[in-house]
This record gives C-alpha cells, sequence and structure tokens, in this order.
C-alpha cells in the first residue's frame, strides 16, 4: 500500500480509536476480543492494498466481521467488560450509569448495536445503514425503539421491563 | 437529541489499552515498508472495451460462416417389427379355424431423415407424416 494511503489510515485510527474500539467492545463484550476485531478490520484494509471509497463505514463493517467471526471462532468466556468508564463517574453519574449498562445489555443486539454507532460512533443513519446491510429507515426506527426502551427502563427503575 | 440521549452519550467510555496502539502502528509501519504493487499497466476501461469489440467480432464470424459445400448422404432409418404367432397344425380342421392357418407375419417401416442443411421450403409448419 502506498504511504499516502497508509498515513490517511493511521490519522482515521488516531481520530476514532475510541469509536472504533466502543463498537468492538459492545458486540463482544470483551477488552482483548475488541481490541483483536479492531486489529483485524485495519490489517485486512491494509491487505486489500488499496483504500476503500467510503473508509468510515468500510472500517466499522470490517470491526463488526471481524469481532463477530472472532467471537465465533474463540468462543470466548463472556467477559462482560462494560462500554462505560466507572473511575470517571460522580454520584449522579454513577446510578445512572449503572442502570443504563443493565439496561443496555437487556436489549436486542441490533438496538443495542445501532444505538452505540449513533450515539458513541458517531454515524449517520445512512452510514449505519451502510454497516450493517439494513435500510436506513431500518436503522432509524432500531434506534428509536432501542432509546424509547431505555428511557422506560430508567423511569421504571429495576422493575422497568424491556 | 434530547436531554435523555445527551446524557447518555455523555457517559464516559471505556478506552482501548495502549497495547491496541502500538499493535496498529506495527501494522502501519510494515506496510509503508512493504514495496508496493506495481500500478496497473492496461488500464480496465481498454480491457473492457477490447472485450467487448472481440465478443462482437466473434458473434459476426459466427453467423458469416458458410455451410459445408459437400453434401452428407441421407440419413434412413429402418424399423423391422416382427409378429410371430404359434403356427397352428395344418391338418387339423376339427376346430374353429376357417381362416386356415396363419404364418409368420413382418413389418419393415422406411423413414428417410433430411439431412442438414435443411431444404429451401419451409417445412417448419408440416407434421411429420408416416
Amino acid at each position: 500500500m502506498q504511504t499516502e494511503a497508509t498515513e490517511e489510515l493511521r490519522r482515521f485510527y488516531e481520530t476514532h480509536r475510541q469509536e472504533l474500539f466502543t463498537y468492538a467492545l459492545a458486540l463482544t463484550r470483551c477488552q482483548s476480543g475488541a481490541e483483536d476485531a479492531v486489529h483485524t478490520a485495519f490489517s485486512h484494509v491494509l491487505e486489500r492494498g488499496r483504500m476503500p471509497r467510503d473508509l468510515r463505514p468500510y472500517l466499522f463493517r470490517c470491526v463488526r466481521n471481524a469481532a463477530i467471526d472472532g467471537q465465533r471462532i474463540a468462543s470466548r468466556e463472556q467477559s462482560n467488560t462494560s462500554l462505560f468508564n466507572g473511575r470517571q463517574s460522580d454520584g449522579v453519574d454513577l446510578q445512572f450509569r449503572l442502570e443504563m449498562e443493565e439496561l443496555l445489555v437487556r436489549l436486542p443486539n441490533a438496538e443495542r448495536e445501532v444505538i452505540v454507532l449513533k450515539l458513541y460512533s458517531g454515524l449517520t443513519f445512512r452510514e449505519i445503514a451502510r454497516v450493517q446491510r439494513i435500510p436506513q429507515g431500518t436503522a432509524a426506527s432500531l434506534y428509536r425503539r432501542g432509546i424509547d426502551k431505555l428511557r422506560a427502563g430508567q423511569e421504571g427503575g429495576k422493575h422497568g421491563r424491556l | 437529541m434530547d436531554d435523555f440521549e445527551e446524557r447518555l452519550r455523555r457517559l464516559s467510555l471505556e478506552a482501548p489499552g495502549a497495547d491496541l496502539d502500538r499493535r496498529i502502528e506495527g501494522i502501519l509501519r510494515n506496510a509503508t515498508g512493504r514495496p508496493s504493487r506495481p500500478p496497473r499497466s492496461v488500464p480496465l476501461w481498454l480491457t473492457a472495451v477490447v472485450g467487448i469489440v472481440c465478443g462482437f467480432v466473434g458473434a459476426g464470424l459466427g453467423r458469416v460462416s458458410l455451410p459445408p459445400t459437400v453434401e452428407p448422404a441421407p440419413t434412413t432409418l429402418k424399423i423391422e417389427t416382427v409378429h410371430a404367432y404359434p403356427v397352428p397344425n395344418p391338418f387339423d380342421w376339427s376346430g374353429d379355424t376357417a381362416t386356415g392357418p396363419q404364418g409368420i407375419q413382418a413389418a419393415i417401416v422406411t423413414v428417410e431423415v433430411t439431412p442438414w442443411p435443411p431444404a429451401t421450403a419451409d417445412t417448419s409448419k408440416e407434421g411429420l407424416s408416416l
């Protein structure tokens, strides 16, 4: 791969490493599995030899494939690593964070995935649709349904039903 | 994005470890040092155009190809059917055999098939009748 392309990939990683990792973590729920998925995705783009036309959805798609393949092959133990960093939470946020952690885990995979891609990776619904290979309207409705469930769960406290 | 979504978005996220940074940096450095593949000598569009032209030329040559000059011999199909009945006793007139004894019956059907190329007259609508 040419130097300019490699540099573009390096810049992309430096800018989006947190977003890619969070998405991978939401899929694998395992720190090492998420790091493996991001590494595999970048390796794939480098082996491809040329840059994809739209790098961002392409790399997120690669991370998704790598995370799913990694889980299938390694059958890692469920470590249930949280998406959120508990060390930086104050008292108010701590309660909210714990509730959200619990509620996010109970969401269907598709809804959780869309919420993470939208809120924490900053993808548009169009890009999410390309990553998940679903219609754009479906991505939007999955997001809305997931958010409504989280809100209802939070308002209902621990007895909130999803 | 409403307040709830904004609050959810602001939660601090688990960060990737330094190990991931090292691994990504490693593969990027290797990719830079690796010799890149030479650029394609023949453009893709030219390859496609040549392929299409060759297709047209091939189809045209196939259409103008001449029929065979030597006419092959007509194909003849012969079907022989033999019905053999038991020969009754020619001296036995006691039964109801007024027609007399029967012998061996044989039928030979000969079909001539027109060879390729077909005749100029349009016979496609005519049914095959024996």
